[in-house]
């Protein structure tokens, strides 16, 4: 049985189908690995002109190699043995006779794009689920390994180059203007356009890509990064500076570029940022019962009648694309609270039903922002909500569920940050310590390195989770750590907020030790939450 | 089949009865405390999450695997039977 990738010689044509057994997305394994190269062998030796390398799942090309390989990998013999053989795999694609080309759909992350780098060509759906996005460097806080800091810069130049290692996500009209996609396809037709691209090709005499040298470019500065990302952007920028360097050769880039990998990932930041991951997906999971990967095929919203908050959500939801959204006007505002500049307040649900959650927006203008749904009943199951959370996550906002009640959580933390650090001089102690605070926050905050602010605003979000934590507007202590990365963005070097709280000696501690705890327990049961 | 001796048969069963409702039928039977999650039980880090919920919720108490994960040197050691010894050490 195959565990991941199939292939088919049509018409001359080589096409590997990644589509990873058991798993809701792709997921790029060693096991993978060997199949793609058996696979790749026989094809070529079958006497393939053109190699396809494409997705069986819908809405993942690739999104990862395997967190739980990263993070239980400490023995050097064995991991670096794996990292080969996943190494040797993507360097007998990138050194295949044949023209190779990637038909993107859907998310593609990491490995994933470090893969597709690898093809001569790259075509991409134009669909909301075709992100571009390396989430080493931001994410888990440690140095790619397949290539990218490698080829990024040399496709795309050091300036774009570094932008994409650095963690920013990009959608496929962009990917398409800063040269990382070849040919952009409406969303239904990506097989039309990979059989004209073929056509193409073909007519052209099967031409390998050969890379122009790019323009010279400088890098944005690393200063305004987040103090603790610092060294490790710097290590990135020193590698992917390699190939302008005279008598470059790829081979040496990968070997270096491996060694940061393994210097990096056994770095107690790195162990942490990973740990952030199950965060992150254990808040998903209580959110909306699972933390697979489901796709609704169309989804109908109401929301408040020719309001502002209507306008603003709807043009959001056109520029991000979302396919099968429609908007209709009805039902009231649950929360009137509008304590956060540029945020909105709507209710979302489905025709006719007067309201399925209501909806806080903030930060629309960031480039992932925050949205928190308050379903109506804490009692009741909600069905819709999964199909909800899944679009507004695919399309890159950041939903966050929780059972307040009169008043956003959202904006409770809000206000909290406002009394322990607004208006104080402290944006430079809160970006040193990592904090990634949304422009409308930064601007809340006067410059200065004000001793004590970071420490400060820590606590004051610890114990205002804590109490929501208590009063059962949060169910899990992973739904505190989520939004105060969201909102804030604390840092993930320092794993979630509550237990970096519980591990310190300030006052909160103990309180966020328990709630660690206690939370659980009450959500386990299923059981109503009690008062303070 | 050999045991380990610090084995919490206890917990062993709260494990396989989690992991029970995470892998396919025909797999059920993979279920011994030497078996890694990974190569024999082909969980991944999402189904991981999934194992985390169920664990929460037949224990009553949290977990948090990433201790788990990360205290391992290699991934074949991600064991059900070390699953179970790292949950009871932390009871």
């Amino acid at each position: 049985m195959s565990a991941g990738c199939t292939g088919a010689l049509r018409g001359g044509v080589l096409h590997l189908t990644l589509d990873s057994r058991g798993s809701s997305v792709n997921v790029f394994s060693p096991a993978v690995a060997l199949e793609l190269e058996k696979e790749l062998q026989s094809g070529l030796a079958a006497g393939a002109r053109a190699v396809v390398l494409r997705s069986g799942k819908r809405g993942s090309f690739v999104n990862g190699v395997g967190l739980l390989l990263a993070a239980s990998s400490h023995d050097e013999g064995a991991a670096m043995e794996r990292a080969r053989t996943l190494q040797r795999c993507y360097e007998r694609l990138a050194s295949a006779p044949v023209p190779t080309v990637a038909a993107i759909s859907g998310n593609c992350y990491g490995c994933g794009l470090e893969l597709a780098l690898t093809c001569d060509y790259r075509l991409a759906a134009d669909g909301y689920d075709t992100h571009f996005y390396m989430p080493e460097l931001r994410d888990y806080a440690f140095i790619p390994l397949f290539g990218g800091t490698q080829r990024l810069p040399r496709l795309l130049g050091l300036r774009q180059g570094m932008r994409l290692l650095l963690g920013e996500r990009i959608g496929a009209g962009e990917a398409a203007r800063v040269g990382l996609v070849d040919r952009l396809a409406p969303k239904a037709d990506l097989d039309r356009e990979l059989r004209s691209f073929l056509r193409d090709l073909g007519a052209r005499g099967w031409p390998k890509r050969t890379l122009a040298v790019p323009r010279p470019s400088a890098p944005e500065p690393l200063e305004t990064l987040p103090g603790p990302e610092r060294p490790l952007a710097e290590e990135a920028l020193r590698l992917a500076r390699l190939p302008s360097s005279p008598g470059y050769r790829l081979e040496d880039g990968l070997r270096r570029e491996l060694e940061g990998f393994w210097r990096s990932v056994g770095s107690q930041q790195s162990t942490r940022a990973m740990s952030f991951f199950f965060v992150r997906q254990a808040a998903k999971a209580h959110a909306i019962g699972s933390a697979s990967y489901a796709r609704p095929e169309r989804l109908t919203l109401a929301a408040q009648p020719r309001s502002p908050a209507l306008r603003k959500l709807s043009k959001l939801l056109r520029e991000r694309r979302l396919p099968g959204i429609e908007l209709r006007a009805r039902g009231p505002i649950a929360f009137a609270a509008k304590k956060v500049r540029g945020s909105f307040t709507c209710v979302l649900g489905p025709p006719g039903s007067g309201g399925e959650c209501a909806a806080c927006l903030l930060f629309p203008e960031e480039q992932i922002p925050v949205i928190e749904l308050v379903p109506p009943s804490p009692s009741r199951p909600w069905r819709r909500g999964a199909a909800l959370f899944q679009v507004l996550e695919q399309a890159g906002f950041a939903p966050v569920v929780t059972r307040a009640r009169g008043r956003f959580v959202s904006e409770r933390l809000i206000t909290a940050f406002r009394d322990a650090v607004g208006g104080h001089p402290a944006r430079d102690a809160l970006l040193g310590f990592g904090f990634r605070l949304p422009r409308a926050l930064r601007q809340r905050v006067a410059p200065g390195a004000e001793e004590g602010a970071a420490d400060r605003l820590v606590q004051a979000l610890a114990r205002e989770c804590v109490r929501a934590l208590d009063e059962g507007e949060l169910t899990h202590p992973s739904q505190a750590d989520l939004l105060a990365h969201a909102l804030f963005g604390f840092p993930v070097i320092h794993g979630g907020l509550l237990r970096y709280a519980a591990e310190g000696a300030s006052p909160i501690a103990p309180a966020a030790a328990r709630a660690l705890g206690r939370a659980v327990r009450r959500s386990a049961s299923g059981s109503e939450p009690q008062g303070p | 089949m050999v045991r380990s001796r610090r084995q919490d048969p206890e917990l062993f069963q709260d494990v396989r009865d989690a992991l029970v409702a995470l892998v396919p039928r025909r797999m059920r039977a993979r279920i011994t405390p030497e078996a890694s999650i990974l190569a024999d039980l082909g969980l991944d880090s999402l189904k991981v999450v999934e194992l985390t919920m169920l664990l929460e919720k037949q224990l009553g108490r949290p977990v948090f695997l990433p201790e788990w994960i990360a205290s391992v040197d290699d991934p074949a050691d991600l064991t059900v039977g070390s699953l179970a010894r790292f949950l009871s050490e932390r009871k």
